[in-house]
């Protein structure tokens, strides 16, 4: 650095107004730009499939003692059990997108370079949602890689040309991305990352502990929409069995998961709008 | 050109800024001064877009701040260097920044140069040092070219070098145009740095003009005499009508007149002179005397409202300034 | 040097104390530092209402569901009412402890008071040591509070069913949910410690309670026996529990025995990485 005047450094490029374009290379530029992305991706894919191999494993090994109700409810969603593990880490990941940029005050940096603020929230969303998507891709097809050879020589059917088999396996990247949705609206909403954590832990795992034991088919209905297993019902293929836990249908369960989403995300958005920064 | 007209904020029953109204034009540095806590960083904040105002507005170029085409085109402000995540090298920040405004990667390498941090821009920015943190900070605020700089305790952390760099820096943008808006509390640097003045005080506009009329109204300069004739020279200096103070060492105070006048008397009377020199105020004590009530957190030592020495025999002075008596009402 | 007051002197420096004195001042700064922290409150608000509720919730349900209830479940209640009342409060009652511990340490580092903190205590070791004191011993307190405040909640909601007396063979399950609840804050500390990040740490600990644990089971064999039991949590917790899960290969203080060696092993490695790293 040079104690001189300074050299020219003058722009003469128009200024063309910004749009959501610039908003979402920024937004893309800034998930790519930190080391907790891939760790975060990494560990969900690494525990996800490897959780996923080890039911699977354990399964195959136990099948001469499993009843002939329990063979039943084995099928896809079986497949991608890890899954249930990685929703956590990809609920984390919704959270940090946000709450670090509040933890660090970047979010008043963000929001000089870009104020408009609806575009912004939008372009997060995106890039997230982008981000998870193509990585559940990955988990949902790899565990099927590893997990359906310990099934199928049972008999179990996984064929994936059974539209069924196929909706649950897309249903895997679709619930990790609308989960961390959630946990970036409640970045927004609670600015604060370990509150943020605490609540999606205890929404996704405490809350299913209460409501399992409602009475009455009023509690039955409540344990149904639950995130987590509103989320569980999206992977099912196999019939209802008699005696089980009644849960959604695969669409009811996506429709329910939405709703969840939109919950959250709608109050979330509207706050980041009207709020100071 | 910044333009706030009867900005306030309120936070519950605290007013931070009261109904600020003030210019900053283009063309020279304008310097914003006020006491800790006195609303200085919410009216850069709600310049900025970034906290909404409880009434009134502020404008850049005539727009809200949220309805520029393209923000850091027109405004480039460094407010908190901090404000950045550390696990993101100092290149990544800026790229972030530059990509949200459409900006090409050649502005990034540009100001990187200018600021001096080639040889860690690919390094995480928590890593960085206070000054180096700084620096950064200074070209996330010059990426965009803006025709409007906004800093906030830009020298804090830099070096000697790094300091008179800035300087440097903030007179060259002025003289090419540009709006440059620098809150600092170093009266020194201001003093050199600074052509107009703003001033805030327990949320309200105390000042609003050139330097040196600020200067000149918020504090008594008087001439000191030194004479080996102290006792015969006073009374004809009284007789004019100047005021005239003695000092413990024999020298002479004198106000209301200019050097050469006191020289011309002397000289009439046939009296010797060995000093005559004009004293002015610096920026920091007039900038203590117009602020000193409306201070909200003190050091402990000075917890009196009284002036600092120099001014102890004329008590508060001639203020001419009409703002100045509201000052004097809220000394607690 | 004559006898003035310099600038500093409003409170003249006490000299350095001796060793009990500034061990029992750091005691006083980690008490200090914790109870003025709102994250403190809002978590233990958690854990005493988490709890406290669901040692009435779980035991209401379990009487008003009786007649739906199968002939297995009515056995289960009957071997292990206190692990009725404690259970639930217990799960949801760890992980605002686990969340608590690691934010004492961790959100040192996210907010940079870690510096503060060694400038005033410089003797690393000890200023750990003290903050382990402190926040093992206000969960230990708390933690028996709930525990007893609990029991005789769900005992009155279980009264219609059955009675449940503290004798000297039930009383460890109920005393038993401090001692674990502690253990865990202070293991929750050291990976704090150990993490510096306090995201990773919350979800680290959160996925060994609430999945690693349970899926450990699945391993097969006798390596998954031996997994299971020495699990930290898994064998931390069945010091409240009458009886030990299948797989678990020693007795409940063994476990907890386990536990404490897990924790204090951790401890060490901390305290080692504090003296070595920067801050």
């Amino acid at each position: 650095m040079t104690a001189t005047t300074t050299r020219s450094f003058h722009m003469d490029a128009p200024i063309r107004r910004i749009t959501f374009r610039e908003a979402l290379d920024s937004e893309f530029a800034k998930i790519r730009s930190v080391r907790s992305t891939y760790w975060t991706l990494l560990i969900c894919v690494v525990l996800s499939v490897g959780i996923s191999l080890l039911i699977a494993a354990v399964t195959s090994a136990n099948w001469d003692t499993l009843s002939a109700t329990n063979r039943a409810t084995v099928d896809m969603s079986s497949v991608v059990a890890g899954v249930y593990f990685g929703v956590l880490v990809m609920g984390v990941l919704g959270v940090l997108v946000v709450s670090t940029e509040y933890g660090t005050g970047m979010m008043r940096t963000s929001l000089t370079a870009f104020p408009r603020r609806s575009m912004l929230f939008l372009a997060k969303a995106a890039v997230l949602t982008f981000a998870v998507l193509a990585t559940g891709i990955i988990i949902a097809f790899a565990s099927y890689g590893v997990a359906s050879p310990f099934y199928t020589k049972h008999g179990v059917d996984l064929s994936l040309s059974h539209g069924a088999n196929v909706r649950a396996l897309l249903a895997v990247p679709v619930y990790l991305a609308l989960v961390a949705l959630m946990g970036l609206a409640l970045g927004f909403l609670l600015r604060h990352t370990a509150a943020a954590i605490s609540t999606l832990v205890g929404l996704f795992f405490v809350v299913p502990i209460i409501t399992n034991f409602l009475p009455g088919t009023l509690g039955k209905d409540i344990n149904k929409i639950v995130p987590s297993n509103a989320g569980s019902a999206m992977m099912v293929t196999h019939a209802a069995t008699p005696g089980s836990t009644p849960t959604l249908s695969p669409l009811g369960g996506f429709v329910a998961l939405l709703i969840w989403t939109a919950v959250l995300i709608v109050p979330a958005f509207w706050l980041f709008r009207h709020r100071d920064a | 050109m910044i333009q706030a007209t009867e900005l306030t904020k309120r936070y519950g029953t605290r007013l931070a800024v009261d109904h600020a109204d003030f210019t900053v034009a283009p063309g020279k540095v304008t310097g914003f001064l006020g006491p800790n806590g006195a609303g200085k960083s919410t009216t850069m904040r709600m310049i900025l877009g970034l906290d909404r105002p409880t009434s009134g507005s502020v404008t850049i170029n005539g727009v809200p701040y949220h309805r520029l085409a393209a923000p850091l085109r027109e405004v480039g402000a460094l407010l908190d260097a901090k404000a950045v995540h550390g696990g993101r090298s100092a290149y990544n920040h800026l790229l972030v920044l530059a990509k949200a405004n459409g900006l090409p990667r050649s502005r990034v390498d540009a100001v990187i140069d200018l600021v001096g941090l080639h040889s860690v821009a690919g390094k995480r920015s928590g890593g960085f040092s206070l000054g180096m943190g700084q620096r950064l900070g200074i070209a996330a605020a010059l990426l965009g070219d803006p025709g409007i700089v906004m800093f906030d305790e830009p020298v804090n952390g830099l070096d000697p070098e790094g300091i008179l760099w800035i300087r440097n820096l903030m007179k060259a943008l002025a003289a090419e145009g540009r709006t440059v808006f620098v809150s600092s509390h170093l009266m020194s640097e201001m003093a050199l740095t600074a052509d107009h003045l703003v001033v805030i005080g327990l949320g309200k506009i105390l000042a609003d003009e050139p330097m040196a009329e600020f200067i000149a109204k918020n504090s008594v300069s008087y001439v000191r005499v030194r004479s080996p004739q102290p006792a015969e020279l006073a009374p004809k200096l009284a007789l004019r009508g100047w005021r005239v103070e003695r000092q413990a060492d024999e020298s002479l105070h004198v106000y209301d007149t200019q050097p050469a006048q006191i020289g011309d008397v002397a000289g009439a009377e046939g009296l010797w002179l060995h000093e005559l020199t004009l004293v002015q105020s610096s920026l920091e004590e007039a900038f203590m005397r117009l602020t000193a009530g409306s201070v909200e957190y003190h050091a402990g030592q000075s917890d009196d409202q009284s002036p600092p020495d120099g001014f102890t025999a004329a008590g508060w002075g001639t203020p001419q300034e009409s703002q100045a008596p509201q000052v004097e009402e809220r000394i607690q | 040097m004559a006898a003035r007051d310099s600038v500093l002197t409003p409170t003249a420096p006490q000299g350095a104390g001796t060793g009990h004195a500034h061990f029992g001042r750091l005691l006083l700064a980690e008490w200090t530092k914790i109870r003025s922290v709102r994250s403190t409150y809002w978590s233990l608000i958690a854990l005493v209402i988490a709890f406290l509720f669901f040692s009435w919730l779980f035991p209401y349900l379990t009487v008003v569901n009786w007649k739906q209830a199968s002939p297995t479940q009515q056995a289960n209640l009957y071997l292990d009412p206190i692990g009725s009342i404690t259970g639930s409060g217990l799960f949801i009652g760890q992980l605002a402890v686990a969340v608590l511990g690691v934010m004492v340490t961790a959100s040192e580092y996210s907010t940079g008071m870690i510096r503060s903190t060694l400038l005033a205590s410089p003797h690393r070791v000890r200023m750990l040591a003290a903050k382990s004191i402190v926040f093992t011993l206000l969960i230990l307190v708390i933690g028996e509070v709930i525990a007893f405040v609990g029991f005789f909640i769900g005992r009155q909601t279980f009264k219609s069913l059955v009675t449940v007396n503290l004798n000297s063979a039930n009383v460890r399950e109920v005393f038993g949910v401090g001692l674990y609840l502690a253990m865990l804050g202070l293991f929750a500390l050291v990976v704090g410690a150990l993490l510096r990040h306090v995201a990773g740490a919350i979800t680290g600990i959160v996925a060994l309670l609430l999945v690693i644990s349970n899926l450990i089971q699945l391993i097969p064999g006798r390596i998954g026996k031996y997994l299971y039991t020495y699990e930290p949590t898994n064998a931390g917790f069945v010091i409240t529990a009458k009886r030990l899960p299948d797989n678990f290969l020693i007795s409940s203080w063994q476990g907890y025995g386990v536990f404490a060696l897990w924790t204090a092993v951790l401890w060490a490695l901390a305290a080692y990485l504090l003296v070595r790293r920067d801050a």
